[in-house]
């Protein structure tokens, strides 16, 4: 065993001692959370150097499952992907839990909140690690569960506890497709396991799977083409793409340190990683490589424009993520994977950062906190974080699309397509440049209405422009020389697409073409600054003039494309209606109606032999042999009335008494024709298992 | 006492129950019946156990073999013996009866004398199904477990109690009567004998053996139940008492799944074979039809119920996949059913004791009132519905590896039945759990007590144990599972399986 093993194992005891002395722990909860998180943090870091000297390690765990000769065991893998993606796991977690430990205090599931940042941390980290399809499945599906439970931190709200269910229901339909991938992967490869699976990607090509053998027809697609489709059809829960992405909004009723860790460190993120991680099975099925970057190209103008029209910072902060993950997913598509990794790093790290400075900010603004704490309330909303959300805000655009770092764009040789996509991304460059401004300057302007202790912002102050200018410089300067060396790092973890020329960046390129990002993002910070031009000034305006065209697309955008409207119109709405009706027509009319109809039957059938065997005979009889028993037993008593059996016989017939009272004491008709009923049940077997063996 | 441990530990198994009935007879007080009682049963428990140790798992054939003869007139023998898969029944049965006495502790103050005899010989019959070799000897056992489980219902259930009690019999009485014509069928057509173990060496005609298992898989349909025969199952586990519900849903209808993997396949392989397409849509149909009745549901004992059916369609589709992962996600199933259902029925049984409702909608907020009991509740449902890390997820997707060799269909299908699953056991959740309180008495209902907390928490523990090192569960099956599929492989019709 390695020491690897105890970068998800310390996060999850820490979740245990939690879950179990939480309420012993009470506010003190942050004092296992915290150092169980670092402790990952510090043996990511260790994970890295390792990886970074040794190449990537393998370290196995237990045998799963065995039926026979098939097993599934667990293990861990971690290579170049994995260790970056631990490190922001880890990092961004740590930095979350120490942050919470401020902002959670005095809230009454202290203990519980730490105890699922722990579990989330935990399962993340061993989802980036794991080598084992299904083990990545199931680490899956409890960061499905945790944002369950992060969701109904506050479940008195009712929108907290309807958005919990949602979340987590949307992301499981969505992960049937992953589910099918798991099992289509196990019948193609014969293994779970994911290096063997990477490595004999390549030997499948030509092959093909009919889809329709079920019903006697023939479709046959090639299954790496099925397997990637599926794949990435299942990575659209988690990453919150067209048309799954309606969670993620509604998950923002968590508590702000949670959308830190889960919407820029983790949940969001597991989607894009699986698509690294599967990159070279990927790059054999252009199909799909194409429908992935239409998908990411889509969801990240979408979600673009949907955060134009909001004016609520942690809604247009969701869309944002939206949006950033749909280019991920697009730069995956096209065959930019060390891009990807890249833009999934910095993102991950800046969302954070907005999110938590966000989490500042709001409750900065809540009155109680201005009463508790105004000077803290004064220092933390008055310029920094605010100003530091601003420039961070401005910040995505410029490295995104700076030199070097576009130079590990390796679009896949389509030089149609290529533009199509560059003209996406600049859009939404622009786009995001122009919302990300605008949120963070509605944070001013909030602070300032209510009439706090902050200062009036100048988005074009002089302090802001240096910090912006200064910032983007020295950015740009390490990131000249800095992708060459992470490309260089995590090249053997990810597959190239050997169609085009240049693999790595050189360094050489001519940066003509990387002006045209710079000057997009310029320009959407400086649209932004426009006056009149902020989401609810636009909002007021739509609703005064009415109905044009430009209007309704604002509405339909401002709307969030009705996403939400239709699924609760045709999908909720239909199937419970289609439940309900399942349980009056059919399983109360036919199911029990049949039975219902074939009891009458026999009863009128018992009810006509009554008449014709006018029971007085029978009656007569039966009561006859009653009393001759009545008088046999009393003889017998007299008889045995002997002292030594007296005991028991007392005993005995003390209970026989309360059976009887009891008896009595119940529905006298009902209960006999019960026990006639099983008597005449188990008579007739009897009969009928004499009859047979006679018969045979 | 340890050579008679070693030679008669499955007649010690099924002698305790009657034994603790007959002490309990002379115990005049209820408070030492219930602790007699709960002796007996964990005694049992402990016997079990010990049978699970010293099961040898590496040997294919029956063991704990014990022969006697009994009615010698018509070949009929006192005959026990286990593989892996009864032995994970008796473990489960032997697990689920201490469980049940603790349930019943304080829920059940009349006549607890007859209810605590109740449960005792409920659980004696079914040890005695799950470990008979004859096939007389499992019928009259099968039989018996009916009676207790009526009286249950009818004296101590809920106020549709007597509906549901007559409901229960017919279905079973007629599930029986088919029983018995498919035994008493091979009877005479195995040559006079009731023994399994010749009647399971020889082969019979393709003609006979689909007669005897149309009449044998109607039984076992009833009782396991399989859509369209499962109408009683609902009205008998919503109208029982909280111990009735756990031994209905926790073992009682796994008799019916045991039934397919002790007569079905290994005596009849070639019908089985032919049926196996239909019982597998059959089973999709259930898991999904019992999804959505599910979701349909007010009432939160049917609404397990009905989400008893839909899992109850995983064993079937994994037993007719005949491949070695169906078979083993079948069995797993049914002992991860038994769990997490026995759990939840118990769990909802602490809420009725406290509020005499079974309604959701009388409920809301319980987090705030009772912390713990929501956490339980919650870790319940969410392994109802099979997350992974939790016991079922390894039975339904072994049973979902296992359907995937006959078509992807199936396994569309059944996948819609487990998100089927999530949406009514988190929408119950969010009713249940989440919110605010309907009412101020609902606000201040008191948290589990001590003896609540040992029943659940033992569940608790075997819910994340299983989901998370299944091994031990899975090499006991081994041997046995890979006998009958060798066997499924030899019978005609089945098409070659990895």
């Amino acid at each position: 065993m390695s020491l690897l093993v105890l970068i998800p194992l310390v996060p999850l005891l820490a979740c245990l001692l939690l879950t179990l002395a939480g309420r012993r722990l009470g506010e003190a909860s942050h004092r296992v959370g915290i150092p169980a998180v670092a402790i990952a943090f510090g043996l990511s870091i260790m994970a890295f150097v390792q990886v970074l000297s040794h190449g990537p390690q393998s370290v196995d765990l237990y045998r799963f499952l065995r039926v026979g000769a098939w097993t599934v065991d667990f293990g861990l893998y971690v290579d170049q992907v994995t260790v970056v993606l631990l490190l922001l796991v880890t990092g961004v977690s740590s930095i979350v839990h120490m942050y919470a430990s401020r902002y959670m205090i005095g809230d009454p599931r202290y203990a519980r909140f730490f105890a699922v940042m722990a579990l989330v941390t935990s399962a993340m980290s061993m989802l980036v690690m794991s080598r084992n399809l299904l083990m990545t499945y199931m680490c899956w599906e409890v960061m499905g569960i945790c944002s369950y439970l992060m969701l109904s931190h506050w479940a008195h709200r009712r929108a907290a506890a309807s958005a919990a269910t949602r979340v987590f229901l949307v992301t499981a339909v969505a992960d049937v497709s992953f589910g099918c991938s798991v099992l289509l992967t196990f019948q193609t490869f014969g293994t779970l396991d994911v290096p063997t699976i990477l490595a004999r990607a390549g030997s499948l090509q030509g092959q093909t799977i009919n889809l329709l053998a079920w019903a006697g027809f023939d479709w046959s697609v090639p299954s790496l083409g099925l397997l990637a489709l599926l794949l990435f059809a299942g990575t659209l829960g988690k990453s919150a793409q067209l048309p799954v992405h309606v969670w993620l909004p509604v998950a923002m009723e968590a508590p702000t340190p949670v959308s830190a860790v889960s919407y820029a460190a983790t949940t969001v993120n597991a989607g894009p990683f699986l698509l690294l991680r599967f990159s070279p099975l990927l790059v054999l099925a252009p199909t799909a490589m194409g429908v992935m970057a239409v998908v990411g190209g889509a969801t990240a103008l979408f979600a673009a424009l949907v955060s134009m029209t909001q004016s609520d910072i942690k809604k247009i902060l969701a869309y944002s993520t939206i949006s950033q993950i749909g280019f991920t997913i697009m730069m995956c598509g096209v065959g930019a994977f060390t891009a990807a990794v890249f833009h999934l790093l910095a993102h991950g790290v800046l969302n954070a950062f907005l999110f938590l400075s966000t989490g500042n900010a709001l409750q900065a603004l809540k009155p109680r906190a201005r009463q508790g704490a105004s000077a803290h309330a004064a220092t933390a909303s008055s310029w920094a974080s605010p100003a530091g959300a601003l420039v961070f805000a401005c910040m995505p655009p410029l490295i995104l699309f700076s030199g070097p770092y576009e130079a590990m764009w390796t679009l896949s040789g389509v030089p149609a397509a290529r533009f199509v996509f560059w003209a996406l991304a600049l859009a939404t460059v622009f786009l995001t440049a122009v919302y990300l401004s605008r949120g963070a300057a509605s944070l001013f302007e909030q602070g300032f209405a209510l009439g706090g202790s902050v200062i009036r912002p100048h988005l074009l102050s002089v302090p802001h422009a240096l910090i912006i200018v200064a910032g983007a410089l020295v950015l740009a300067s390490v990131l000249f020389e800095f992708p060459i060396w992470f490309a260089q790092f995590m090249a053997p973890a990810l597959a190239h697409v050997t169609n085009v020329a240049p693999d790595l960046p050189t360094g050489e390129r001519v940066p003509t073409w990387s002006i045209v990002p710079w000057l997009a993002a310029i320009g959407g910070w400086a649209y932004a600054t426009l006056p009149g031009r902020t989401a609810r000034v636009r909002a007021a305006q739509v609703a005064a003039r009415g109905r044009g065209f430009r209007d309704s697309v604002y509405v339909a955008f401002w709307n969030k494309g009705y996403f939400d409207e239709v699924y609760d119109a045709y999908v909720v709405a239909p199937n419970l209606r289609f439940a309900q009706v399942l349980a009056r027509r059919v399983e109360h009319a036919v199911v029990d109606g049949v039975l219902n109809g074939l009891v009458s039957a026999s009863i009128r059938t018992a009810l006509w032999l009554w008449r014709v065997l006018e029971g007085r005979g029978l009656d007569r009889a039966v009561s006859g042999t009653a009393s001759a028993s009545v008088v046999t037993a009393r003889w017998l008593w007299r008889v045995l009335e002997g002292r030594g059996i007296q005991g028991s016989v007392d005993r005995l017939s003390h209970q026989a008494d309360i059976v009887g009272r009891f008896f009595e004491h119940r529905e006298v008709h009902t209960l006999q024709e019960h026990l006639l009923l099983v008597v005449a049940g188990l008579a007739a077997l009897l009969g009928l298992f004499y009859l047979v063996i006679q018969w045979s | 006492m340890t050579d008679l441990l070693s030679t008669h530990l499955l007649s010690l198994l099924i002698g305790v129950p009657f034994v603790t009935i007959v002490a309990l007879v002379l115990i005049p007080s209820q408070d030492w019946v219930r602790r007699a009682a709960l002796v007996g049963t964990l005694v049992n428990l402990g016997l079990a156990l010990l049978l699970w140790a010293r099961f040898d798992v590496t040997r294919h054939e029956l063991q704990f073999v014990e022969r006697a003869t009994w009615m010698p007139t018509f070949n009929i023998q006192y005959a026990v013996g286990v593989d892996g898969i009864s032995v994970l029944l008796v473990v489960l049965t032997a697990l689920l009866s201490p469980l049940c006495v603790l349930a019943s502790w304080r829920s059940i103050d009349t006549h607890v004398k007859s209810f605590m005899c109740l449960i005792l010989l409920v659980a004696g019959a079914m040890m005695t199904v799950f470990t008979a070799l004859d096939i007389f000897l499992f019928f009259m056992a099968w039989e018996i477990t009916m009676i207790p489980m009526y009286f249950m219902i009818i004296l101590w259930g809920g106020p549709g109690r007597l509906a549901a009690g007559i409901k229960f019999v017919l279905y079973s009485l007629t599930g029986s009567l088919l029983l018995l014509v498919g035994i008493l069928g091979l009877y005479v057509a195995g040559g006079r004998t009731f023994d399994w173990v010749q009647l399971a060496a020889q082969s019979y005609p393709l003609d006979t053996q689909r007669w005897i298992f149309v009449a044998l898989l109607l039984a076992f349909a009833i009782k396991l139940p399989m859509v369209p025969l499962h109408s009683w199952l609902p009205d008998a586990h919503s109208e029982a008492p909280t111990a009735g519900s756990v031994i209905l849903a926790g073992v009682l209808l796994k008799m019916g799944g045991y039934g397919f993997l002790r007569f079905g396949l290994p005596i009849l392989p070639d019908a089985s074979a032919a049926f196996a397409p239909a019982i597998s849509w059959f089973s999709v149909a259930a898991i999904v039809y019992g999804g959505y009745l599910a979701l349909a549901q007010s009432d939160l004992k049917k609404l397990i119920a009905y989400s008893s059916i839909s899992h109850m369609g995983f064993v079937t589709l994994g037993i007719f996949s005949f491949s070695g992962q169906g078979l083993q996600g079948a069995v797993l199933q049914m002992f991860n059913h038994g769990i997490t259902t026995g759990a939840l029925f118990l769990a909802v049984g602490q809420l009725y004791d406290r509020t005499h409702s079974r309604s959701i909608g009388d409920y809301g907020g319980l987090q705030g009132p009772m912390p713990r009991f929501a956490a339980f509740l919650c870790l319940f449902a969410v392994a109802s519905f099979g997350l992974p890390g939790t016991s079922n997820f390894i039975g339904e997707f072994l049973v979902l590896v296992g359907a995937s060799y006959q078509s992807f269909a199936l396994v569309l299908l059944a996948m819609g039945g487990i998100v089927l699953a999530a949406a009514y056991m988190l929408w119950m959740l969010q009713r249940v759990m989440l919110g605010q309180a309907p009412t101020r008495a609902i606000s201040l209902l008191p948290d589990l007590t001590l003896r609540e907390t040992v029943v659940l928490a033992p569940l608790a523990f075997l819910i994340f144990g299983i989901g998370l090192y299944p091994g031990p569960l899975m090499s006991t099956l081994d041997g046995s599972v890979a006998a009958l599929v060798e066997e499924m492989r030899l019978a005609s019709g089945v098409r070659s399986i990895p």
